[in-house]
C-alpha cells in the first residue's frame, strides 16, 4: 500500500458528522490516517468520534460532479458530509467504493444484471415447464361436480364470444327435435359405459367450423362444422375427439394454466387487478391445446369409436381435409388451427380404421344436417 | 390567496451552529427545501423504464429505490439533507409475500367459482366478499407502505417511524368509506381527518412523536364548497380542497416544540394537475392516432387485433408489427417520464417549500429509537398498485 509515504504530509479537512444516535450536526475534523479515516471533534482536543476503514467507506448518494458528498461506513448508522475537494480526492484515492464510477459500481451493476437475467430465465422456465405440470395436477384434483358446474357456467360466455367473432348479433342453439334426437343418439353410443361425465352436445348456429370441449362433459359444435363434414362418420370422429379432451380434463387444465399465467404476469408487471378470474371464458375460446393433448384426445377418440363399433376413418378424413383447405387461407377455415391437424393423427386413425357401418343412417344424417331449422336464442 | 409571507430559511445562517442547535431568541421559522431538477430525474426515469421493460418488470423494485434515493436527497431542512435508506431487495421480498396472499385469495374465489358456477348466488356473495377484502387490503397496503417509507427515511442520521396497526387502520378506513358513500360524499372531510389523525399521531421522528389536533369541523365548510362545484369544475375543486386540507393538516401537526404551517397556493396546484392531465391526454391521444394510422395502412392488422381481442388464435406471420410494438414500448417510458417530470417533481417543488417549521427544538434531545423496524417493503402496495412515487 502507498499509505506510508503519503501520510508524511497529513491530509486534514473539515466535515459535518451525524452519529446515528442524536439528531445533532457536529462540525468535525477529518484526518486521513493509515488504513482508515479518523473523525474528530472540531477544534482542539476531544475524543475521536469514529475510525472508518477505507474499504468500508460507501457513498450515500449517486456520484455527482462537485458539491458535498455524503459518506457512510458499511453497516453503520453514522453519516459524514465532506465538502473540501482536497479531502474528497484523498478519500476517493484510498476508498475504492467512493471513486466516482469506480470499479465498485461497475461490479455491482454486473452482478445485478446477471441476477436479473437469471430471475427472468427462471420465470420463463416456470411459465413454460412448471405451469403446465402444475395445471395438469391441479385439474386432476378438481372434483367432477365442480368441472360440470364450471362447464355449465361457461356455455353462455363461450357462445357469446364466438358469436361476436362471427359478427352474429344474436347467438342461438339449433334445436330441431329430430336433429337433436340424432345427435343425442350418437352421443350416447360414443360415451363410455362407465363415464364419470354426462356428455351433453349442442349445436351452435354459427358459420365458423369449430368444436369445443368444455370442462365436465359439455361439448359445443358449430353448424359450420356440420356443413363441412361430408359424412356422419366425420361428425362422430370430431365428437369422439372432443370427448377425449373432456375425459383427459384438458380444458380444466388449460383454464388453470391460463389463470396462473394471467396472475403471474399481471403481478410481475405491477398491474395486478381482480379481472383475472372472470376471463376464463375467453381463454377457453382461444384455447390451443398442446400437441400432446391433441394426441391423447385422438387416441381416446379412436378408442371410443372402436368400442362403439364405428369407423375411425371419419376422424382421419375430417382433419385431413381441414389441413388441405386451411392452407388456402380462407377466413373461416383458418380458425380450425384450434385443432392443429397432425400427420400422426391421420396415420393412427387410418390404421385403426376397420370396415364398419356408418355412424348414422341416411334419415338420421339428414335430420342432423337440418338441426338448425329451429333455433333457440341464447338470451331469450 | 396569499398567506402571511414567511421568511425563507437563508435568513438563519447555520454556520455558527454550536454542537447543540438550541439557540436563544424569538421562535424561529424555517422552511423545508427541495432542490430537485428535471435533468437528473428524467435520466433516472428513462433508465428505469428501459431496464424495467428489458427485465419484464423485475427491475422496477431497484428502479423505484433509485428514484426515491435521489428525490429524498434533494430535500433538506436546516441545510441537512434527507436520506432514503431502503434497498430494492426489500421491495422485492415484500412484493413476493404480498402476491402469495393475493394468490390464495384469488385461488379461493376461483375454487368457489368452480364449485358453485357463475350463475349461483353464492358466487356473487363470494365475489362481493372478495372485492371487500381487496379494498380492505388496499388500506392495509397503504398503511404498511407508509410505515416502510418512513422507516427508511432519515434526517441527520435519525429515522422516522410509524407504529399502530395496519388492520385497525384498514377497519377505520373501511368504516369511514362506507359512511362517506352513504352520505353521498358529503362527509369526506371527516374520513380524511380521521385517517390523518390515525397516521400522524403514530408517526415519530426518532423518539419524538408527532401530535395532531385537527378536527373535521375545521374542514367541513371547505369540503362542502368543493363538493358542490365538483362536477361543474370537472373535479378541479377537489385539488383546491386538497390544498386547503394540506394547509390545515400542517397547521394542526406538532412534533415536540415544533409546530408547522404551510402557505401552499391552490392556483399552482391546479395548474400542475391541469398541465399533467393535458400532457398525458396528448400522449394517449398520439398513441391512438398512431394505431389508427397503422390500422388504415394495414387492414390485416385490424383483423388480427380483433381476434386478439376475442382471444381467438391468429397468425401474425405475414403482418409487420414492428411499428406497433415500438409505439407501445415507447409509450410506457413516455408516460412514466411525464409523470415524474410534470406531476411528481412539480408537486414536490411546490409542496415541500410551502412548509414552515416553527419553534426552537433541542435536537440533541432527540434520540434514535431502538425499536425494530419492518424488514420487508410495501409489497402489498406494489402488488395492488396503490404506492405513490
Amino acid at each position: 500500500m502507498s499509505a506510508g509515504p503519503v501520510s508524511a504530509a497529513v491530509v486534514r479537512g473539515t466535515g459535518r458528522y451525524f452519529d446515528g444516535e442524536r439528531a445533532v450536526r457536529r462540525e468535525v475534523e477529518v484526518e486521513i490516517a493509515p488504513g482508515g479515516v479518523r473523525i474528530l471533534p472540531a477544534g482542539s482536543g476531544g475524543r475521536e468520534l469514529a475510525f472508518w476503514r477505507y474499504r468500508d467507506l460507501r457513498p450515500v448518494d449517486e456520484p455527482a460532479s462537485g458539491g458535498p458528498r455524503r459518506i457512510r461506513a458499511r453497516n453503520g448508522k453514522a453519516r459524514l458530509v465532506v465538502e473540501d475537494p482536497v479531502l474528497l480526492a484523498a478519500l476517493s484515492a484510498r476508498a475504492p467504493r467512493l471513486a466516482a464510477r469506480g470499479p465498485g459500481r461497475v461490479r455491482l451493476g454486473l452482478r445485478w444484471a446477471v441476477l436479473l437475467a437469471l430471475s427472468v430465465a427462471v420465470l420463463l422456465a416456470a411459465v413454460r415447464f412448471g405451469l403446465p405440470r402444475f395445471a395438469d395436477e391441479a385439474a386432476r384434483i378438481v372434483p367432477r361436480q365442480w368441472e360440470a358446474a364450471l362447464g355449465e357456467s361457461l356455455v353462455g360466455p363461450v357462445v357469446r364470444t364466438l358469436a361476436r367473432f362471427d359478427d352474429v348479433d344474436e347467438a342461438a342453439f339449433c334445436t330441431a327435435p329430430r336433429g337433436v334426437e340424432s345427435l343425442d343418439g350418437l352421443t350416447r353410443r360414443l360415451a363410455p359405459a362407465a363415464s364419470p361425465y354426462r356428455f351433453v352436445v349442442r349445436v351452435v348456429d354459427l358459420e365458423m367450423v369449430n368444436a369445443f370441449a368444455l370442462p365436465g362433459g359439455r361439448i359445443l359444435i358449430t353448424e359450420g362444422l356440420l356443413r363441412f363434414a361430408e359424412s356422419p362418420d366425420e361428425v362422430a370422429g370430431v365428437l369422439a375427439h372432443e370427448m377425449g379432451h373432456v375425459l383427459h380434463r384438458h380444458s380444466t387444465a388449460a383454464m388453470v394454466e391460463a389463470l396462473g399465467l394471467a396472475f403471474l404476469f399481471g403481478a410481475m408487471l405491477g398491474d395486478f387487478g381482480t379481472g383475472a378470474v372472470g376471463s376464463g371464458a375467453e381463454t377457453l375460446v382461444g384455447l390451443r391445446f398442446r400437441r400432446e393433448a391433441e394426441t391423447e384426445a385422438d387416441e381416446r377418440g379412436i378408442d371410443l369409436l372402436g368400442r362403439a363399433g364405428l369407423s375411425s376413418r371419419g376422424l382421419a378424413d375430417f382433419f385431413e381435409r381441414i389441413q388441405r383447405k386451411a392452407g388456402g387461407g380462407s377466413r373461416v377455415l383458418r380458425l380450425l388451427s384450434t385443432h392443429p391437424p397432425s400427420e400422426l393423427r391421420r396415420r393412427r386413425a387410418k390404421e385403426a380404421a376397420a370396415p364398419a357401418p356408418p355412424a348414422l343412417d341416411e334419415r338420421e344424417w339428414r335430420n342432423l344436417e337440418a338441426i338448425c331449422s329451429r333455433r333457440q336464442p341464447l338470451d331469450p | 390567496m396569499s398567506a402571511p409571507a414567511l421568511p425563507a430559511s437563508d435568513e438563519f445562517p447555520e454556520d455558527v451552529a454550536p454542537p447543540t442547535d438550541a439557540s436563544a431568541g424569538a421562535p424561529s421559522i424555517r422552511r423545508l427545501e427541495y432542490d430537485g431538477a428535471r435533468g437528473p430525474i428524467a435520466k433516472i426515469a428513462v433508465s428505469n423504464s428501459l431496464l424495467t421493460l428489458s427485465t419484464l418488470g423485475v427491475y422496477r423494485f431497484w428502479g423505484k429505490t433509485r428514484m426515491r434515493r435521489h428525490l429524498w436527497s434533494r430535500v433538506s431542512f436546516l441545510e441537512d439533507r434527507a436520506e432514503y435508506t431502503g434497498i430494492g431487495r426489500e421491495l422485492l421480498l415484500g412484493f413476493l409475500a404480498a402476491i402469495t396472499v393475493l394468490a390464495l385469495l384469488a385461488g379461493a374465489l376461483f375454487g368457489i367459482e368452480m364449485a358453485a358456477g357463475i350463475d349461483h348466488p353464492f358466487y356473487w356473495a363470494a365475489q362481493g366478499i372478495y372485492s371487500l377484502a381487496v379494498l380492505f387490503l388496499v388500506f392495509v397496503a397503504e398503511y404498511r407502505a407508509r410505515r416502510y417509507r418512513l422507516s427508511r427515511t432519515e434526517w441527520r442520521s435519525i429515522r422516522f417511524a410509524q407504529d399502530g396497526s395496519s388492520l385497525r387502520y384498514a377497519m377505520l378506513a373501511l368504516g369511514w368509506t362506507a359512511v362517506t358513500l352513504l352520505s353521498l360524499g358529503t362527509t369526506y372531510a371527516v374520513y380524511r381527518t380521521r385517517l390523518q389523525r390515525y397516521r400522524t399521531t403514530r408517526t415519530s421522528f426518532g423518539d419524538r412523536r408527532f401530535e395532531f389536533d385537527g378536527r373535521a369541523a375545521g374542514l367541513l365548510k371547505t369540503w362542502l364548497l368543493a363538493w358542490v362545484f365538483l362536477l361543474p369544475t370537472l373535479g378541479l375543486t377537489y385539488v383546491w380542497y386538497r390544498t386547503r386540507e394540506f394547509r390545515y393538516f400542517a397547521g394542526k401537526s406538532r412534533c415536540g416544540a415544533l409546530s408547522f404551517a404551510s402557505d401552499l397556493g391552490a392556483g399552482s396546484m391546479i395548474r400542475i394537475v391541469v398541465v399533467f392531465v393535458l400532457l398525458a391526454g396528448l400522449v394517449v391521444g398520439l398513441l391512438f392516432v398512431a394505431i389508427a394510422v397503422l390500422a388504415v395502412a394495414n387492414p390485416e392488422l385490424v383483423e388480427a387485433m380483433q381476434r386478439a381481442g376475442a382471444s381467438l388464435p391468429f397468425d401474425l406471420g405475414e403482418i409487420d408489427l414492428t411499428g406497433y410494438v415500438i409505439g407501445l414500448v415507447a409509450f410506457f417510458p413516455a408516460l412514466s417520464l411525464l409523470r415524474m417530470l410534470f406531476l411528481v417533481h412539480p408537486l414536490l417543488r411546490r409542496v415541500l417549500p410551502s412548509v414552515s417549521v416553527i419553534g426552537e427544538e433541542d435536537f440533541s434531545a432527540i434520540a434514535q429509537r431502538t425499536q425494530s423496524m419492518p424488514r420487508h417493503g410495501e409489497g402489498l402496495a406494489d402488488a395492488l398498485d396503490v404506492g405513490a412515487v
